[in-house]
Order: C-alpha cells, then structure tokens, then sequence
C-alpha cells in the first residue's frame, strides 16, 4: 500500500477524493478518476426519474473506487439523516459525507442542523465525515461526537478561490485527532498542495476537474499536487525569513 | 380514490402492494444501487414484497447519482 490516507481503519490507495458531478460524459469522468488516482467517489442520492432515464453511475464505478454518498443539498438534519440512511441501504456502505446546507448561494454548512446530524448518525452506526465550515471550534466539536474525519471547506463550493483562511485550516489540522480533508473550493493544483502543506490529511474535490478545459489532465495533476503537498509537509520546510540568505559561500569571491 | 405520495408526486393506488406501485410506475424492482423508504423509514429490499400501502403513504424512491 502507497502513503495513502486512512480512515476509520482503512487504507486508501491516495489522498485525492474525487466527486463524480459535472463532466462532460461518463468517460471522461472514469478516466479523470483513473488519473487522479482517486482513493474514493462522491456520489449523491436522488429521487428516481419517474419519466425514466436512468443512469448507471453505479455499474460504472462500483467495484472500481470506494464510494462516499453524500447528503448533497438537504437542509435539515432530518433530511440529510434519511439520505444518509437511504445512501446505506442503495450502496451497502456505512461511510457518508453528510453535508447539511444553510445557504443556497453560498452552500455554507449549517453548523447546529449538522451537528445535530452527526450526533444522530454516529449513533446509527455511520461513519461520518461531515463537510464544515473553517471553524476550529466546529471541528473539535464534530471530532468529539465521533465523526471519522472532518472536512473544512477552503473556500465556497465550486468556487475555485482556494483556501481563503489557511490559518484555520492549520490550526484545525493541528488540533485534530482524525484526518482533516479539505472539501470544497480547489480551483487548481496549487490550492491542493497547499492544503497539504498546511498539514490536511487528503483533499476532496470536483469542479476544479470536472469543469476543467482537460479533466484527465487536471485530474492527474490533483493527484502528483497531492502527493507533493504531502511530501513536501512531511520533509519540514525551511522557516520563513524577511531576509536573504545567500547558499553559495561568500569566500573566494573573485575581486574581493 | 386512494391517493399516495411517490417522489412527491401524486400517485393512484390501484393495488396495496409497494412492489405493485413500483412496476405500475415504470420502476424495475430489480435494479442495483435503489432504495426505498415509506413514510421516512427505510424499507431493507427484502422487505419490499410485504410492504402494503395505504392512502396518504408517502414513498420515496432513490437510487445514486453523480455528485461532489
């Protein structure tokens, strides 16, 4: 097994969540996915279209990445944990991205409906991984119901604007005693390496590749910025200085 | 006539039978990945068969779809 992330007592192949919304067609997705390595897919749960139109997302990538359903667009608690538990039910996993949404234009989370989820799905057994705002004092609190991992958002979904407090993001990271993967706001390469620098244990993301000029491209450059950002962590950055500091030596220097 | 809820929908009840309401719906029983809960209680697909509707039931019918 490769450094990858773990979760619950799981190991993952990467460190790179992809989604699975918002590719041009399904093979592009399956080949983005393939790209970035990703170490487990988002999928949402819907109403069946009674008109018919069923999609086989299912037989595309079951069996091939673990999945992650998520509670995409609820609003309340009571929503998010019927979907949770209907997800359970459709897909015979016990993992669940449980978002609860506050906000229709910013797709900010809605801290108490959250908690008060959560609280309720670790009690039915679910692993949960709640996507959350960048609030340290939240994800203590959401770590401390016994969700599996947290997920501060960077920046607002589908966004692209990075990661607007990386202070935060830090000091999460720093505090938590379960993987922090940062949810929502990546907009290029440089936005996932720097969260993991900032010490995240994985990054989940969609738009960013999905709605990209090359998905597969962009795909695999998520996966090698990934790695990097993690690697780069891991070997200890120099400090930063206000100064410079010259790294070839000052003796010999001709016309001195 | 009886009258049920099906995805939000209003829908006749013509038979009691849950497995009934879905085939008259266009809805194969048989497909991966689908999930059911009547009246915000999940139905485990083997119990799908005894389930018998009533007026005002509301059933929800999902299944997975792409998303982030």
């Amino acid at each position: 097994m490769s450094d990858g992330l773990v979760i619950d007592g799981i190991a993952l192949p990467s460190r790179l969540l992809l989604g699975t919304g918002g590719y041009p067609n399904r093979q592009v997705m399956l080949d983005a996915l393939v790209a970035g390595n990703a170490a487990a897919v988002t999928v949402s749960i819907r109403r069946i279209d009674l008109a018919g139109g069923l999609e086989s997302l299912l037989d595309a990538v079951s069996g091939k990445w673990r999945l992650l359903p998520n509670t995409a667009g609820c609003a309340t608690a009571h929503d998010a944990v019927l979907t949770a538990q209907l997800a359970r039910e459709a897909l015979d996993t016990d993992w669940i991205k449980l978002e609860v949404i506050g906000d229709r234009e910013t797709l900010y989370p809605d801290v108490p409906e959250m908690l008060r989820a959560a609280g309720e799905l670790v009690a039915d057994g679910f692993k949960v991984l709640p996507y959350t705002s960048d609030d340290p004092v939240t994800a203590q609190k959401l770590e401390d119901l016994g969700c599996v991992a947290v997920m501060p958002l960077g920046s607002p979904i589908g966004s692209g604007l990075g990661i607007l407090n990386p202070l935060n993001i830090e000091r999460i990271c720093t505090r938590a005693g379960v993987p922090v993967i940062l949810d929502a706001g990546v907009g290029t390469a440089s936005d996932a390496a720097l969260a993991m620098e900032l010490g995240c244990a994985g990054v989940l993301l969609n738009t960013a590749v999905a709605r990209s000029h090359d998905p597969v491209a962009m795909a695999r450059a998520m996966g090698l910025a990934v790695a990097a950002g993690h690697g780069a962590r891991h070997a200890g950055r120099i400090p930063k200085r206000t100064y410079a500091e010259a790294s070839s030596p000052e003796l010999g220097l001709i016309g001195g | 006539m009886k009258i049920i809820k099906l995805n939000g929908k209003d829908t006749a009840l013509l038979e009691p039978g849950l497995l009934a309401v879905l085939d008259r719906a266009g809805i194969s029983a048989s497909q991966r990945g689908m999930a059911i809960a009547v009246n915000r209680k999940v139905v485990r697909r083997g119990e799908w068969a005894k389930i018998e509707l009533a007026a005002g039931d509301e059933v929800e019918v999902v299944q997975p779809l792409s998303g982030g």
